[in-house]
Order: C-alpha cells, then structure tokens, then sequence
C-alpha cells in the first residue's frame, strides 16, 4: 500500500474481485476509477445480466475486477481530499514565511536572512526528494516541492528587500516560472501547474500593463513593446505534457493564460482599435484546433468553450449598427505600421485556411471516409471566420483613412459603407456560429452544445428585437422576426427527429 | 529528438530533472545574492537628500518611497530631455569637499566620461534610478516620516561603476533643514 492509501494496481483484493489467471493476461493492470453510485448500478445490473442467464459468475467476478471496489474509491476520494488540504496549508504557511521574513525584523542580521531563504528552498526540495525517491510517497513529495516552489518565489521578494532592489519587479515573475516549469513537466498532478498558470498570469499582465518598456535581462530595450514573449515556451511544453498524461485539467488551465496574452497583445503593441478583430480571429482559430482533435475528444472542449465565448463575445458588439458606425478610435500609426495588425490577422487567416486544407483531404479515421462533407463544414467555418476577421481588420483600417481625407470619419460614406458590411456580415457569422454548434449537438449526439446553440440563437434574437425591430420595425416587425425564429427552431427540431430515427432505427 | 521522445526523456530522468530544477532554484537565489554583494563590494557611497512616503508592499512588506532633487527636475523644467523620451537617463554625482552630502548634475542621455554617476530609467515623464525604495520593520517608518517634515533625511547609497545604485541606509540628520527645492538640480 502507498502513501495515497490505495493498494497498488494489480493486487488480489477480495475472493469477490479475483481475477483468473487465464482472464486477466489480456485484461488492463490498472482498476478503472468508479463512483460508488455506478458501481451499485453496475452491481444491479450484472444481477439481472446473471438471473437472465446472460452472464456466469465466472464473467460477472471478472467484468467486477476490472473496476475499483467501493472502498478503494472511497479511499482515493478522501486521498484526493487530503492532498487538497495539504496543498492549501503549504500555501497558507508559505504566506506565513513571507509575513514573517517581510516584517524585516531588524534584529536578524541580513546573511542570517538570507541563507534562511536559501537554506529553506534547498532544505523543503531535499525533503521532496527523500519522500519522493528515498520512501516513495510520490505524493507528499509533490506537496513538498510545491511548498519549496512557494518559497522559491517568496525569497525572490525578500532578497530584493534584503538589498532594497528596486528592477523590473515583472522580471520576479519570470524568474520563479523558469524554477516552477521543471517541477511541472516532472510530477504527476497538476497542483504545480496551478501554481505555475497563477505567476505566469500575474507576470503576463504585470509585464503588458504595467511595465511600459520592454526590459531584457535588466536593461531597456527600445523596440518591441513589452509583450511577455516566452510564454509560448512556458506554455507549449506543460500542453504537451497534458496531452501526454491524459490530463485535460491542464489544458482548462493553461488555455485562459493563453487567451489572456493573446488578447493583450494588441494593447502592448498600441494596437487597442484593433483588439476586438484579434479576439474575434483568436476564437476562430481555437474551434479551428477544437476541431483538429479526434470526435468527441475531451481534449477538444476547452477550446471549443473558449473559442466560442470569445467569438460571441466579439460578434455580439460587432452585430450592432452602432458599434460599427462609432468605433473606438485608438492609437494612431501612420504609414505602413498601421497596415501591421491586418496583416497578422492575414497570415493567421490564411495559415487557418491551409490547415482547414490540408485537413479537409484527410479522413477522420478509416470509418469516415465517406464523411468528407461533414470534415468541411466542422473545419471551414472557423477557417473561414478566422480569415474573414483579417478582412474586417483591412476594411476598418481602409475606412479611418477615407475618412480622415474626406473630414470627419465617423460620419463618411466609407465608415457608412463599412458600417453596414459589417453589422451584415455578424449577423450572418451569429447565426451560422449558432447553428454551427447545434450541428456540432447533432453529429456527436451531445446535448450541451445543442442547447448552447439554441440558446445562442435565443440571445441573437433578443438583441435584434433591441437595436432593429424595437426601432425600425415596430410590433409587427418583431413578432415576423419571432415568428420567423421559431419556424427556424422548429424546422431543426424536425430534421434532428428525422436523423435520429434515420440513424437508430433498423 | 521528436517530442513524444523529449517527453518520455524527462520521464526517465526525473530525478535528475528535478535535483537540477532545485539546483536552479538555489541558484538563482544565490546569483541574486551574489551578483548584487559583487557589485557593490568595491562601491563608492554617496549621501543624498531625499524625503520619502510610508507606503506598504503586498510581497515585502513596509518601505519607504524616497524621491530626489534630480529624479523631479524633468516635472519641473524637462530637465533638458524631450517630454516624449523614454530610455536610459544618467546623472552624474560629485562629492562635496566640505560636507556629507553628494552634489548631482545635469540629467544626461550617455554616462559621463569620467566620475560616479547614477544610472536611471526614463518613461512618459517619470524617472526611476532604482534607490527610489527603503525596505523598513513594520511600524519604524513613522521616525522617517517625521525626518521628513523636518527636511532631514539622507540616504546612504552605494554606486558602483555601472551607475545602477542600492540604497543602504537611511540617516537622520539632527536639527531642522530647510525645505527641498524639488524642480532644481
């Protein structure tokens, strides 16, 4: 038995769960993790399967021995519970060691304090080790170098105070990443990794925002923009490690960190009229990689949510009239660097095109082949928005130049034409997006994002009663536009009827 | 080396991974340490004026916010540099013959030729020289607020020679001074 209070993987449990010999040489070493609610289900059921004469003892011994008893499953609940807690007392005693040496007690000479700080690093990663390595306990061992990870951090802090360093404070940030990332990529639960997403959220944000320059290795650097560049690196391998693992826990982590970056990017760069086409490109290209994956890979659903949030984030303000005709008008670049964010977008949209590509003439898998029409509508969509955003981006840039030769843009026939394009344009890439995901809840026979497409309509509606028919169209105009939503509705319910009993029945 | 092998790499050597990671650790730790005692071992120490606040830092924390004569010049008068300029700032310091204090000159885009000088940070107005924080035991910053009104405060700074300067102490001088004239070099 480990330290997590569970025996290992492979060991005879009861006469209950024994597997046969000839039996478990072709079955997995591993026991498949089960909630004591499915395993009473799956109890019931082998019962019936048994008094029916659909299965023996034999069988029903060996189908039950592939799964966790009931008390092993309790056991890795409460082991899990555990090392939560001792997580958070690492955390809370690590903030205890900050306050206490921060106090910058006086009476405690300075190389008293410092080989303190250093000592305790040295010292809480040794004990990691020696659990780790040295007894086994592979998890006590994570709770210590999580806690000497903490501290790594903190005695940055403190060495600074120490020596009254007054640097790019964002550069602390980036220091205690590079000392995390190797813990990350080594241990088997992700408690390092959400130490790791937390300093690097603060360092991006505090790099971007707050730093105004752009220092490297301590000395100011005229050009580019701070734009907290290596986090891609902090990022791709914790992600290949997820993948690797099977752990999508990271990848829920690391995803928002990314879109975070991605999204101020923009603003680094003085780019903040153009925020909103980046953002719109960016969640594109994340259903774009959503879809890359395998059918119904859990790995797909971090991006799909994100990307979509992000893309009905953007298409919602961009649907308005308004919004399009009275943009924000932020910093201004003359020449070609006003041309710099178009054609970024450009390459992402045509980098996405390819992709969808080259994809597209792939099967998904030998089943599939015949599926070429379904690969198209799941890739060319975001493909399509994605390089429709870098259009928007010219469009936009294009109309802010007539205008200010004509006199003022906000009301000239180019942001008028531009005005009208693009509140078009949304509103159809709303709908399209909308229903988009209720064919995603029909093909994988799913109904979350089936309900998120309908409800997506919903609020596409709600809107357009607000700006347009409330406005322009009256009481009539807007029961014709319900009328017409609910025949729309209605029409998918009876195909989705159809396709099921197409598919299901013999 | 493709990257399913580099992952099954770090897997393999995982204790060795790990040791170097919190050898890493240490290491930085210690640089840190080390490179700034280097720095300053041979430094030249400067008495400047200065007049701080009391505020409080979430990591470290209470300091005291020092501010100089010659990090408000460009406030006052641009200091000579253009309004829109950000980028290194160098100010040249003279020890006084007959007192304590450190006299400092003209704000500069390039170190000067010869002597010490304090190597800073220009940005949207805004100058930072590094020696603009003085970490204190909580609740002993209240004795530097009061050298403050009273115009007596001197920081006590090591310069070495690439400009980028430490605070080491802060004193108070006895008696009343006269007030800063912030704007002035």
């Amino acid at each position: 038995m480990n330290d997590q209070g569970i025996r290992t993987p492979g060991t005879v449990l009861s006469a209950e769960s024994a597997i046969p010999a000839d039996l478990a040489s072709g079955l997995p070493t591993e026991k498949i993790p089960l909630s004591p609610q499915d395993r009473s289900w799956l109890l019931r059921q082998i019962d019936r399967w048994r008094e029916l004469g659909l299965m023996g003892d034999t069988q029903a011994r060996s189908i039950l021995g592939l799964y966790e008893e009931r008390w092993e499953a309790q056991a890795r609940t409460q082991s899990t519970a555990i090392f939560v807690l001792m997580a958070i007392a690492a955390l809370l005693v690590s903030l205890a060691v900050i306050l206490v040496v921060g106090f910058n007690w006086e009476a405690m000479p300075k190389p008293m304090k410092l080989a303190t700080l250093i000592g305790s690093v040295a010292g809480m990663h040794g004990l990691g080790l020696w659990l780790r390595f040295g007894k086994g306990w592979n998890r006590s061992s994570e709770i210590a170098f999580f806690f000497g990870c903490l501290l790594y951090g903190a005695s940055i802090w403190l060495i600074a105070q120490i020596f009254n360093l007054d640097s790019h404070y964002p550069d602390g940030f980036w220091w205690w990443a590079w000392g995390i990332l190797p813990f990350a990529l080594c241990l088997d639960t992700v408690l390092i990794h959400v130490l790791l997403v937390s300093v690097l959220s603060i360092w991006v944000g505090t790099e971007i925002l707050d730093s105004g320059l752009f220092f490297l290795f301590g000395r100011v650097v005229a050009f580019p923009p701070p734009g907290a560049y290596t986090l891609p690196i902090f990022v791709f391998l914790p992600l290949l490690w997820a993948y690797r693992r099977n752990e999508v826990a990271a990848v829920w982590l690391y995803l928002p960190l990314v879109v975070f970056w991605a999204a101020l990017l923009p603003i680094a760069w003085h780019f903040t009229d153009q925020v909103v086409f980046f953002l719109g490109a960016l969640g594109s290209l994340l259903l774009l990689v959503a879809e890359l994956h395998p059918e119904n890979s859990r790995f797909s659903i971090p991006y799909r949510l994100f990307g979509l949030l992000m893309l009905f984030g953007v298409l919602t303000p961009l649907s308005f009239w308004e919004f399009n005709q009275h943009p924000f008008f932020g910093d201004k670049r003359d020449g070609i660097a006003a041309l710099a964010p178009a054609v970024v977008l450009s390459f992402i949209g045509l980098a996405a095109v390819a992709v969808a590509f080259l994809r597209g003439r792939q099967p998904s898998s030998e089943l599939e082949v015949s599926s070429s029409q379904s690969t198209m509508i799941r890739l060319w969509l975001p493909a399509g928005l994605t390089l429709a955003f870098a259009a928007i981006s010219y469009l936009n840039l294009w109309t802010e130049g007539l205008g200010f030769r004509i006199g003022d843009h906000r009301d000239s026939p180019a942001r008028f034409t531009y005005a009208l394009f693009v509140t078009l344009l949304a509103n159809v890439f709303f709908i399209a997006a909308a229903f988009w995901i209720m064919w995603l809840g029909l093909r994988e026979e799913r109904g979350f994002p089936f309900a998120a497409g309908v409800a997506a309509f919903l609020f596409w509606t709600v809107l357009r009663y607000i700006d347009l028919f409330a406005e322009f169209g009256g009481m009539l105009g807007a029961a014709l536009m319900f009328f017409l939503c609910g025949a729309v509705l209605f029409g998918v319910a009876i195909y989705w009827h159809q396709r099921k009993r197409s598919r299901h029945e013999p | 080396m493709n990257l399913d092998s580099l992952g099954r790499w770090i897997r393999n050597r995982q204790k060795i991974v790990v040791i170097a990671a919190a050898l890493f650790q240490v290491g930085v730790l210690s640089a840190m340490t080390g490179i700034t005692t280097i720095r300053h071992w041979n430094a030249e120490v400067h008495y400047l004026r200065t007049a701080p606040v009391d505020p409080r830092d979430l990591f470290r924390g209470h300091y005291v916010i020092l501010s100089y004569p010659f990090s408000q010049a460009w406030r006052a008068d641009g200091g000579g540099l253009p309004s829109d300029y950000s980028g290194p700032i160098f100010v040249p310091l003279t020890k006084a013959k007959d007192g304590k204090l450190s006299e400092a000159g003209k704000l500069l885009l390039h170190p000067p030729a010869e002597g010490p000088y304090l190597q800073g940070t220009a940005q949207h107005g805004n100058m930072r020289f590094g020696i603009e924080q003085y970490f204190v035991q909580e609740g002993k910053g209240l004795q530097f607020e009061d050298a403050a009104r009273r115009r007596n405060l001197i920081a006590k700074v090591s310069v070495p020679r690439d400009g980028h300067a430490m605070v080491v102490d802060l004193e108070i001088e006895p008696g009343d001074n006269l007030p800063i004239e912030f704007g002035r070099n």
